[in-house]
């Protein structure tokens, strides 16, 4: 895991990281819900380990909750994509995490398995009304999940505001080229 | 036609070459089963001598397997996934061993634990004595066999994906929740070949062995120091118990590809394969 050189990182009254104050909370010590690009699904446990090695007891509710409760028997190996981002969420969610933080949950996927990921996030995130920082180089996807948007490239933060707002008012031709769809812009 | 001869050519020499080879190889083996008719050779396995020697290599083995298991797999961990300044150097030192002539490794244990040695000189005025005794034995082996082990588990550990520790990090597991749940599943198949390279390493280990342990009939004489004893005396049983050494060397070597082929197939089937590797740790 990396470390920043410098910030903060605040979630309520909890300071988990302050450079200038020298504080660094362990991973584990935080309350984030952390779901990496390829889920990071334990191969060798079934489904209902997976959760139980999160939340530390059975929580067959958690299963139900995301919809793979028939798969608790199951190994990651044996899952479709979006069968496992799903179990991937319960599983954070064992954590009774303070955040949720999605990477790229749209990274290298294919058309159909997109739209399945998608529909089942559009449905749990906002079912659970966690926090959630949802990292993606899709415009589209972000328009369609996030209630703000927050646009960085190469490590500057560009602008942030909903879609609406990035696409009316863009600051920068970055931010045009990103927010607009690309039948609407004009010719070069 | 040119190519034809070509192509036949080079197809004989294949052949020649490969069966050299192999020939070279099998041979002295070969030598050994067939030198006496099979009753001849059950009933040097049964000999005094020889159950003796097989008593002792197995104690000590088992014994120095259990210490370097546990002793062996939470440092090949640390050393694994730890980044330190000076890393590489620890691990040159950890596989320093595995080069040191064996004779040259009984000579070091001697000095450093024999009765006038580094460490010896204090322990022999509590009135321990190390060398020379079943526990030298167990010493000579943890040195020249454990880093055997070390040098695999520290590969095997390294291949586990760091993506997956991190998130368990994230999951609340701090770092022993992390080794035990975690990174041993994942590195079991490494960690078993390892520990049988091991192994087969210990049974035949000799020159540290009779430098520093001697061999005492009963006490110190393994395996491989009972057939040098016999050698000159009773060829016929030292050859019986060089077949018993090789059928156990045979069968570990054929226990560690299970668990090779095991832990790939395993591997396969995760979201994130790893690579399989049992050479050197970087």
């Amino acid at each position: 895991m990396e470390r920043p050189q410098q910030g903060r990182v605040r979630v309520g009254d909890e300071l988990w990281f302050d450079a200038a104050r020298g504080v660094n909370l362990r991973p584990e010590r935080r309350g984030v819900g952390y779901l990496p690009q390829e889920y990071g699904l334990f191969p060798q446990m079934t489904v209902a380990e997976n959760i139980r090695f999160a939340a530390r007891r059975e929580r067959p509710d958690l299963l139900t909750q995301v919809g793979v409760e028939h798969l608790a028997g199951l190994r990651p190996g044996e899952l479709s994509g979006g069968e496992r981002q799903r179990v991937a969420l319960a599983r954070a969610l064992g954590r009774e995490p303070a955040v949720l933080l999605l990477d790229e949950p749209f990274g290298a996927l294919d058309a159909i398995t997109r739209g399945e990921i998608r529909r089942a996030l559009e449905e749990n995130l906002s079912r659970l009304a966690l926090p959630t920082l949802l990292v993606t180089h899709s415009f589209e996807d972000a328009a369609a999940l996030a209630a703000r948007i927050a646009v960085l490239d190469r490590g500057r933060l560009l602008q942030v505001g909903t879609a609406a707002e990035l696409r009316r008012n863009p600051a920068d031709a970055t931010v045009a080229a990103l927010a607009m769809p690309a039948a609407a812009q004009p010719p070069m | 036609m040119r190519r034809a001869i070509a192509r036949v050519a080079l197809a004989v020499t294949a052949t020649a070459l490969c069966s050299l080879v192999l020939g070279f190889l099998i041979l002295p083996v070969a030598a050994l089963l067939t030198y006496q008719p099979i009753p001849a050779l059950v009933e040097g396995f049964g000999a005094d001598i020889a159950t003796e020697a097989v008593l002792v290599s197995l104690k000590t083995n088992v014994i120095a397997l259990a210490l370097i298991l546990g002793l062996g797999t939470p440092f090949a961990f640390i050393l694994a996934r730890l980044r330190f300044p000076g890393r590489p150097v620890v691990i040159t030192l950890v596989e320093l061993p595995l080069v040191t002539p064996p004779a040259v490794a009984g000579l070091g244990l001697l000095v450093a634990y024999g009765r006038a040695g580094l460490l010896g000189g204090s322990l022999a005025t509590l009135g321990i004595e190390i060398a020379f005794s079943q526990l030298a034995v167990i010493i000579a082996l943890l040195f020249v066999a454990g880093p055997f082990y070390l040098r695999g588990a520290i590969a095997a550990y390294e291949a586990v994906d760091e993506n997956l520790l991190d998130v368990a990090s994230t999951l609340g597991a701090g770092p022993l929740r992390r080794m035990v749940n975690i990174a041993t599943p994942l590195a079991a198949g490494g960690l078993g070949a390892a520990a049988a390279v091991a192994f087969a390493r210990g049974i035949g280990e000799f020159g540290a062995t009779i430098l520093f342990a001697g061999s005492l009939r009963g006490t110190t004489q393994t395996l491989p120091l009972a057939v040098y004893s016999l050698f000159e005396v009773n060829l016929d049983q030292a050859i019986a118990i060089g077949v018993l050494l090789i059928l156990v060397s045979a069968a570990v070597l054929l226990t560690s590809k299970l668990l090779i082929a095991r832990w790939a197939h395993s591997k396969s089937i995760s979201p994130s394969g790893a690579e399989l590797s049992l050479s050197s740790p970087s």
